[in-house]
């Protein structure tokens, strides 16, 4: 009884009180931020995917009259053939005021955003289109979309299809297979060839240059050592007269292909505006017509358009094109950087965990390490750039690449260095991450070997090494997901806007380290602030981004997985 | 007191009866010092026992015998310990050889993370054999000696962390006697085991007598009864009395290793 008068007394103060008391609280604000951190990552990965995604799928071609009743004094054009990509309310006082006539019954408008294509009739590639001047608005099955290699994207309907040593095949319902049969022969004989070009460019004609390079190099070398002879000077000219004939002749082949190539053929297409507008089949990349295709050609186009993302290098200032360049940079760079860490962050762990006294130093060290990991990574960059690359690089270019001077080779950023400064930048994760897995090896295990007989290098190798090998490698994979997700250090040392040439290819030494290379991060900050385009770039930003979150993603699970697997293997030892 | 006594008076012109010998062995931690002059002469093919409070150093002293208070930054020794007539602190010791003569088996089972086969033939690979048939001789025999291998022939090549405690402990046994030691330290190695599995452990030890000198240390008196044949009682840093464990059970001669043995304190 005394109890529930108590209780009674309080009802009021004590219900919130002892609400409060219970932890209760703690709960909800736990499963709040953890619901706001999950709504947040689920969010951003949503927004990415579909944006990224969007970009792939085809899209239907509007084919609509245009009156311009809202804008007053823009040339009026009658019919536009255009993609939406999206839709906007807008107010309609406040469009008054920038200049559009509306009727002031109407309190807010629909603004369409459509890509035009076509350059050269309307004066931006991207347009809004006030919705209620669209008249007639249809999607025929006729319009064709060519993506070009320069020059971007034309909506048109098909004139007429000239191949060469054929009569001109003129559009017309009925031959409509026809053409598209046509179109498709041609279009591969136009990719023989261009692969043939390709190959000569960067096989013969590109080890012709890398011989004469080095022709030049190795009499530049021998100049510097004082040796050069009338005899060698009168050897060196031959061999050049030699090379230069050679290099006419493959220019001369170089040329007839480019001559045959753009002999194939060509299209002529009529535009909106009923202009006619040539092109010729070598600079089509891809033509369809959207508004016909079914479920299955619509899934093949979306296929092949993320296999171009992948595969091919970066058209028309990186606003067009695939990223291929990029991804593969980003993918060698990460490697080399995990060669330079593993071993680097392996050893100071052992050394600080194994081998070194615990003292000051010992503790100044690994504090030091810790902070590693906080500083800005732009640091890193200024650092690479003022020790590696211009003290260390050209010390280095002074004593081996003399003869290449005054033109840098390793003083200058490229491969090499960017992964350097990632190798730096992610030491710190390495280090932890082994020393964490060293601490967990049970201290009786290494007395066992010890008192067999090992000596502590024996123990290392045998019991300590192994066991910590799921640890390590869980820092190896974080320290790359983190290099792999890097941007602001590498556009000192050694990333770039666009560098179509591989640093892997036939000519030796094989890996060019001293090359510059794209990289996914860098492709996304170039095209996000940088390009020249932005409405035409900003799909590709997010398929960039999707692609680089996938990466990170996939290489963050698998590090989850290993140290689980691993772990479990080891699990009995950590009672 | 007294057998040790005429023990070293007879005997000493053989020296190989006697396994390890300390003459005024101390040892520091630091500052702090833990072994005060120990002076003990443990006999060869013989099993002693040390028994004593926690704390009180049996284990520090264990760990003198291989040297594995090496491993201590701080530790410091003074002193001398012969084994086999060779003292093993001189400067030129190797301690690879001085660990494969005196083997060591902990109070917890400490089995590598690796098949059954592999943790006994560790040693002999450190030792340098690696020839295949002579590797599993040594593994199988070893196994035998301490009659494990009834249980594991048909698994040899599975993880050692799947066997039981019991198992665990007899499987470091097998790995430490596969180097053929001389001497055999043991650190309390039934403390973590099931009666069962230390009654196997106490017959194992019976069966070592013939070929190493066996070296235990325990907590529980009635083991140290039952298995050995000499127990040196240690209390704080100090050897209060060595002798015969018939002797030391029945009539000490200190009044603190009765109080001990009746379980007065400890």
């Amino acid at each position: 009884m005394i109890f529930e008068d108590k209780k009674d007394s309080h009802s009021i103060k004590s219900k919130s009180y002892s609400w409060f008391k219970s932890g209760k609280p703690w709960i909800w604000i736990q499963a709040s931020s953890i619901s706001v951190s999950i709504i947040l990552i689920l969010g951003l990965f949503t927004l990415i995917l579909y944006q990224g995604l969007i970009y792939f799928i085809p899209k239907n071609v509007a084919s609509f009259e245009y009156e311009n009743s809202c804008i007053s004094g823009s040339p009026s054009i009658k019919r536009i053939y255009a993609v939406e990509t999206r839709s906007e309310d807008r107010a309609s006082n406040i469009m008054r005021e920038t200049g559009y006539i509306i009727d002031p019954s109407i309190d807010t408008i629909t603004m369409n955003f459509y890509h035009f294509g076509a350059r050269e009739i309307f004066s931006s590639e991207f347009g809004w289109i006030c919705e209620s001047g669209i008249q007639n608005l249809n999607y025929p099955d006729n319009i064709f979309t060519v993506e070009q290699f320069e020059g971007g994207i034309l909506y048109a309907t098909i004139e007429q299809l000239y191949i060469k040593d054929k009569a001109p095949l003129p559009y017309s319902e009925d031959n409509v297979s026809q053409i598209e049969n046509e179109l498709r022969h041609a279009l591969s004989q136009v990719d023989e060839v261009r692969s043939r070009i390709d190959s000569l460019l960067i096989n013969d004609i590109g080890s012709l240059n890398y011989q004469i390079e080095q022709l030049r190099l190795d009499r530049r070398r021998l100049e510097l050592d004082g040796m050069i002879q009338e005899l060698d000077s009168m050897d060196y000219n031959a061999k050049i007269a030699e090379f230069n004939s050679k290099y006419d002749e493959l220019n001369k082949i170089n040329q007839e292909l480019k001559a045959q190539i753009e002999g194939i053929g060509y299209i002529d297409l009529r535009l909106s505006d009923e202009t006619v507008t040539r092109v010729l089949l070598s600079n089509v990349n891809r033509i369809y017509s959207p508004n016909s295709l079914g479920f299955f050609s619509r899934v093949t186009l979306f296929m092949d358009k993320v296999w171009e993302f992948l595969s091919e290098p970066p058209r028309e200032s990186n606003t067009a094109g695939g990223i291929f360049p990029a991804l593969f940079g980003t993918v060698l760079m990460v490697f080399i950087m995990t060669i330079m860490v593993t071993p680097l962050g392996v050893i100071t762990a052992i050394y600080i965990h194994e081998y070194s006294k615990s003292n000051i130093i010992t503790r100044i060290i690994r504090i030091a390490i810790n902070n590693l990991a906080g500083i800005p990574s732009v640091v890193y960059g200024i650092f690479s750039l003022g020790f590696f690359i211009y003290y260390f690089g050209s010390r280095i270019d002074e004593i081996f690449y003399k003869e290449y001077l005054p033109t840098p080779v390793f003083g200058t950023p490229g491969l090499l260095w960017a992964s350097l400064t990632l190798a730096l930048l992610t030491i710190p994760v390495v280090v932890v991450a082994t020393e964490e897995g060293l601490a967990r090896i049970p201290r009786s295990l290494k007395e066992a070997s010890l008192a067999l007989g090992a000596n502590k290098a024996e123990t290392l190798f045998k019991i300590i090494l192994p066991m910590a090998t799921p640890s390590i490698m869980t820092g190896i994979i974080l320290a790359i997901a983190r290099a792999a997700g890097e941007v602001a250090p590498l556009m000192l040392v050694g990333v770039v806007k666009l560098a179509p040439n591989l640093p892997i290819d036939g000519i030796p030494p094989f890996i060019h380290l001293d090359q510059k290379i794209m990289h996914l991060g860098f492709y996304i900050h170039d095209v996000a602030l940088q390009s020249p385009n932005i409405e035409a770039s900003r799909p590709l930003i997010y398929a960039a981004s999707l692609l680089l979150l996938l990466i990170i993603m996939i290489l963050n699970f698998t590090a989850v997985k290993v140290r689980n697997h691993l772990r479990e293997k080891y699990k009995s030892l950590e009672a | 007191m007294e057998e040790i006594k005429n023990y070293s008076k007879t005997d000493s012109h053989s020296i190989s009866d006697i396994a390890v010998e300390t003459k005024d062995l101390c040892l520091f931690y630091g500052d702090k010092q833990v072994l005060f002059d120990i002076n003990m002469q443990i006999p060869n093919n013989k099993v002693t026992a040390f028994i004593g409070p926690s704390g009180c150093g049996k284990s520090t002293l264990l760990r003198c015998f291989n040297r594995m208070n090496d491993l201590v930054d701080t530790c410091k020794i003074k002193g001398k310990i012969h084994i086999a007539n060779y003292d093993i602190y001189n400067q030129n010791i190797n301690i690879s050889q001085l660990r494969q003569k005196v083997g060591m088996v902990f109070q917890k089972p400490n089995p590598f993370p690796k098949s059954i086969f592999e943790n006994v033939a560790y040693g002999l690979r450190i030792h340098g054999i690696n020839n295949k048939n002579e590797l599993s001789d040594r593994v199988e025999s070893a196994l035998r000696a301490s009659a494990l291998w009834t249980e594991v022939s048909n698994r040899l090549n599975d993880n050692a962390l799947g066997l039981s405690g019991g198992q665990q402990q007899r499987l470091v046994i097998a790995r430490a006697i596969a180097v053929q030691p001389q001497v055999l330290l043991l650190d309390e190695p039934a403390s973590a085991l099931d009666p069962i599995s230390t009654l196997k452990i106490e017959e194992l030890i019976h069966t070592f007598k013939d070929k190493y000198t066996v070296v235990i240390v325990t907590h529980n008196m009635q083991q140290a009864s039952r298995v050995s044949d000499y127990t040196a009682f240690m209390y704080m840093g100090s050897m209060v009395e060595f002798g015969t464990t018939r002797i030391i059970f029945t009539k000490p001669k200190k009044q603190k290793t009765e109080d001990y043995i009746t379980g007065r304190y400890g």
